[in-house]
């Protein structure tokens, strides 16, 4: 037994982070548990190889809310963000494909392949920017709960339905094809270029064990325009340092406003007493005591791992046994000698961005197909970034990391996922051999490699069957739905323990909005911290 | 009703095409009083409506195969049974293969127990259960009129409303449910309420048929809950006989047919409908024409380009039609099941893995190994002992190169490997008849093969079938309507879309 806290934070990753931050802020005393010696959980920075940084898992910064980095002052605790300035795509024809920020540059290479795309290009870019405002509210605010009669919840359903028809029929109709339509079927409506619709549509699939013809993958694209106006990819960067810059900008903050973070500090269990938390058991056997604890694990770790099944309503367990993972991508981690040349255009002026291996939607479908086999891809996905290129904090002078984000490597082997330790080296070959065929030479600058497969996140990270999102970013579960119906603000079975991470409404990524979300719930919630705690 | 024009036109009403859903929507509205003609291109007897002989005694059926989705309770109107039809409430016999490898009922609990074991009894009761409760609310959803989100507080957003609370009163627990099952993968519905092998398969394979995807597709969940809803009457004589009460009811109605005539293209005045041009150059002449044909055939060659508006145009740019399915029919002259006395559907896929290999095949430009097969054993087209089958081959795409001789004599071979394997009393046919995507369009002149008229996908279905701004019959052209099974509510409901078009033409008219 020792001092008391308001509120336990179990989890140092960027969401737990961000609630402990906005509850500090509140006047809340709370404690962060982070169980590794680093801060950010998935979104973490770590020297994996001496002078080489690498963002470990998490590698580019996607929908980090601007409303929580003006809220925590982010920019005040050192977060320095750097524009993803270009996608580029090889092809193994000798040719290749840049997006680049500016549009007119875009569409000349678009245009090489074909004019119609780069006529329509622009116009697609518009659309999404329109569609994107309509679903940022939703990622902004508490998921809408359809099982609730009382009014105030009415008024929000009607509220959000009458968003929803605040537009012209095209608009409504685009909208509702987004949520139901395959990447691959909605990119066909407007471009006929196999080589711009390859790389566009990859980013329906990334986290998801679905291919880019699978129904409900177009939604993603839109995630790519909610940033600024007019399509361009601002709203996707690097942080400086890497992704554990985020991170630590926000554990500042949190540090700022006066919470007190503790690594090494792993959680064994809990405490629940008479269906509500008290507090959690150190690994070592210390015991805190919290009027609330949460939660920034995924639900499985949460709940099966923390709390146990036993003490959880049967409906409530049903329902996080449904709850689906199913993780589908790797990480490899290159040191590089020097800067990688791409055979189909030399320079790295294209290179300063990310770089997608996704030369054709066929190449794709075989990729998915092997991962339903049970194989990881032997050709996969990969996205790659070169972060040194913009960042030169990252690795020694001349030398070079490159990140490499691989999809497909299906957490469920045929053998099972306990076969992985024996796959890791030949999944990493075949990343390295993917893309030896475009960089000539690149088997001799590789000086280290770190290979993380869906088991190595697990086991490392804490990400059940690694999925990066702490559970599929799939109709079904998303929303009110999150991790379970009914269950999908914040709250738990367990009074006074809450779920701050991406396994609660709205989801993966580093947006930070669960765990803001979580704060906002708690503070305005009469059972949680602002009744001063009963417990 | 307009009179612009100095003749008075003929009709009130043009219905184009003369499968069911056309036949019941000049029924539907012949007997509301319209004026109404049917057009189709086929002979009256010669549509995919008709059998053909496969072999003398074989008869096997065009391309509608069964009366089960038909929703006999929209016909209410057109009163078949005095025209002969009458309905047959057993529903089709199920069979997939048990563990042990041999067929078994999967609609059955007692079989179920012995097969399956007694826990794929207990959830295929609780399935039935779950399906049960929602069947009125779910139909008063889609055997209805969409609805018009554009409507201000119109009377369609409040019926949504009080659909939609109908759904709430069935408990937050059976909501919640049906939220998770209709955007859910097949794969994930079976895992969690039948099973993944071959149980589950025989109820997850027949209900993606219509689709490029396999039962790891999200929204296929919905199509399983959709198909598990059908009650299983069937019209006593099948497809043909329903065929011909319906257009028996619009004749005895006054309605006109023109069978074996064309169109060559729909007339407009300024913007408006104004009758039909057919292929022996006669003008029918009516204030509105409804098409029922293929979506994309109809707005493609019904008129002349440039005629068509921006909405109608892009849904016949955008509207996806790639047929997987080929047809097989087999004139077996010994039942590979013995003693039946009326047709069984067997699915032979032994698990869901199976049929996602089929479907993916569709992509990989590759036949697949074991294809996903729906067979209907039918005894009562055969002569006595035998059997006609009837397969359908989920997966097979259009092959680089299309279909030559080689892929079709390879696929035929998988295939009866398959039956093979799956009836150890299947021998050589007399006779068989095989059907790709691309000879379905041909033959039957439906867009891209597909049997559903239009892919059935989460995103083409209800108010998305075609498009939320068509699923409600009219169009932005004055006086074109559209019906078919591209339309809400579509294949899962033959003859639906028919009705609930002429519906909407009778409330135009102010007839309704």
């Amino acid at each position: 037994m020792s001092k008391t806290y308001d509120t336990i934070v179990i989890g140092g990753g960027h969401n737990g982070l961000t609630c402990a931050a906005y509850l500090a802020k509140a006047g809340k005393k709370v404690l962060v548990l982070e169980r590794r010696h680093v801060l950010g959980g998935a979104a973490v920075s770590e020297e994996v190889f001496p002078g080489f940084t690498f963002s470990v898992c998490s590698y580019v910064v996607s929908l980090l809310r601007p409303w929580i980095i003006r809220d925590l002052e982010l920019a005040r605790f050192g977060l320095e963000m750097i524009p993803l300035e270009t996608s580029f795509t090889p092809y193994l024809d000798g040719r290749s494909m840049c997006r680049w920020a500016n549009r007119g540059d875009s569409l000349r290479e678009i245009r090489a392949f074909s004019e119609k795309d780069a006529e329509v290009y622009p116009q697609f870019g518009k659309w999404m920017s329109k569609i994107g405002q309509f679903v940022k509210p939703i990622i902004d605010s508490p998921a809408p709960d359809p099982g609730s009669f009382s009014p105030r919840e009415l008024a929000s359903l009607l509220s959000l339905g009458n968003r929803f028809r605040d537009a012209s029929m095209d608009v409504m109709d685009f909208r509702l094809k987004l949520l139901t339509m395959s990447a691959v079927d909605f990119l066909d409506e407007w471009f006929e270029s196999d080589a711009l619709k390859a790389p566009m549509s990859v980013s329906g699939i990334i986290g998801t064990m679905l291919g880019v013809r699978s129904p409900g993958t177009a939604y993603v694209l839109l995630h790519h325009y909610m940033g600024e106006i007019d399509g361009a990819f601002r709203s996707w960067g690097f942080s400086k340092g890497g992704t554990g810059g985020v991170s630590n900008a926000i554990a500042n903050s949190a540090r700022y406003f006066g919470a007190e973070i503790m690594t090494e500090a792993p959680v064994s269990r809990i405490v629940v007493e008479g269906e509500t938390a008290k507090g959690v058991v150190l690994e070592d056997g210390t015991e805190l005591r919290a009027n609330d604890v949460v939660s920034g694990c995924d639900p499985h770790r949460t709940f099966f791992g923390l709390v146990g099944e036993e003490l959880l309503p049967g409906e409530f367990s049903a329902g996080l046994r449904r709850y689906r993972y199913r993780g589908s991508s790797g990480k490899v981690n290159l040191a590089l000698d020097r800067l990688p040349e791409f055979a189909c255009r030399p320079g790295s002026e294209h290179l300063r961005g990310d770089i997608a291996i996704a030369p054709s939607i066929a190449y794709l479908d075989q990729a998915y197909s092997e991962a339903k086999a049970g194989q990881f891809s032997r050709r996969p996905y990969i996205n790659v970034v070169i972060p040194s290129l913009v960042d030169p904090s990252v690795a020694p002078p001349g030398k070079h990391v490159m990140s490499c984000f691989v999809q497909y490597a299906p957490y469920e082997l045929a053998e099972g996922p306990a076969a992985w330790p024996a796959q890791r080296n030949a999944f990493g070959d075949a990343v390295i051999d993917t893309l030896a065929e475009y960089i000539p030479g690149f088997h001799d600058m590789i000086l280290h490699r770190q290979v993380l497969t869906p088991w190595d996140l697990e086991q490392e990270f804490g990400l059940t069957e690694g999925n990066i999102f702490h559970g599929e970013l799939t109709l079904e579960q998303l929303a009110f739905q999150r991790p379970v119906a009914g269950f999908a603000r914040h709250k738990t079975p367990i009074r006074h323990l809450w779920l701050a991470g991406s396994g609660a409404h709205p989801g993966g990524g580093i947006m930070g909005s669960p765990g803001a979300l979580c704060a906002k719930a708690m503070l305005g919630s009469k059972s949680g911290v602002s009744s001063g705690g009963r417990a | 009703m307009s009179e612009s024009s100095d003749v008075r036109p003929s009709w009130d009403l043009i219905v184009l095409g003369g499968d069911l859903e056309g036949r019941a929507a000049a029924a539907e509205a012949a007997n509301g009083g319209l004026r109404t003609l049917l057009v189709d291109e086929f002979d009256e007897h010669a549509g995919p409506w008709d059998t053909t002989d496969l072999a003398p005694g074989f008869h096997a059926n065009g391309l509608v195969d069964d009366t089960q989705t038909v929703p006999r309770g929209l016909l209410a109107n057109l009163d078949l049974a005095s025209v002969g039809l009458s309905w047959h409430d057993a529903p089709t016999p199920r069979y997939g293969v048990a563990p042990n490898g041999t067929l078994a009922r999967v609609d059955d609990d007692h079989e179920l127990s012995r097969a399956f074991g007694p826990e794929a009894a207990r959830r295929f009761g609780q399935w039935r259960r779950f399906v049960h409760q929602l069947k009125g609310p779910l139909e008063s959803l889609f055997l209805e009129h969409a609805p018009d989100p554009s409507q201000l507080a119109s009377k369609d957003l409040f019926g949504l409303a009080s659909k939609l609370l109908g759904i709430r009163r069935l408990g937050k627990d059976t909501m919640f449910e049906l939220l998770r099952v209709v955007p859910q993968p097949a794969w994930d519905l079976a895992d969690e309420r039948l099973d993944t092998g071959g149980f589950g398969a025989a109820w997850i394979a027949p209900a993606i048929l219509g689709l490029p995807h396999g039962p790891r597709a999200p929204g296929t969940g919905a199509l399983v809950l959709l198909e598990s809803m059908l009650e299983g009457a069937r019209v006593e004589g099948g497809p043909p006989v329903l065929a011909a009460a319906l257009l028996a009811s619009a004749r005895r109605a006054g309605a006109g047919v023109r069978f074996g005539l064309g169109i060559r293209r729909v007339l407009l005045d300024e913007g408006r409908v104004r009758g039909v041009l057919l292929s022996d150059g006669s003008e029918c002449l009516a204030p509105a024409v409804l098409s029922t044909r293929p979506l994309r055939r109809s707005l493609r060659n019904d008129f002349r380009p440039g005629e068509l508006p921006p909405a109608l145009e892009s849904i016949a740019e955008t509207w996806r039609t790639r047929g997987t399915v080929a047809l097989l029919r087999l004139a077996l002259e010994h039942s590979p099941l013995p003693n039946l006395d009326r047709t069984v559907r067997v699915v032979s896929a032994p698990d869901l893995q199976t049929i996602e290999a089929s479907a993916e095949a569709h992509w990989l430009d590759r036949m697949p190994e074991r294809p996903s097969l729906v067979i209907d054993v039918d005894p009562t087209a055969a002569p006595e002992g035998g059997a006609l089958l009837n397969v359908q081959v989920h997966g097979v795409g259009s092959p680089t190169g299309g279909f030559n001789d080689a892929k079709r004599a390879q696929l035929e071979r998988v295939v009866r490997s398959e039956l093979a394997r799956l009836f150890p009393r299947f021998r050589d046919p007399v006779a068989s008849e095989l059907l790709t995507p691309a000879d379905l369009e041909r033959r039957f002149q439906i867009d891209g093969g597909h049997l559903a008229g239009g892919e059935t996908s989460l995103d083409r279905l209800w108010v998305r079938r075609p498009h939320l701004a068509l699923s409600r019959y009219a169009t932005p052209l004055e006086g074109f309507y559209l019906g078919g099974q591209a339309i809400h509510p579509g294949a899962n409901f033959r003859t639906a879309s028919g009705i609930l078009a002429a519906r909407r033409v009778l409330e135009d008219t102010g007839r309704a």
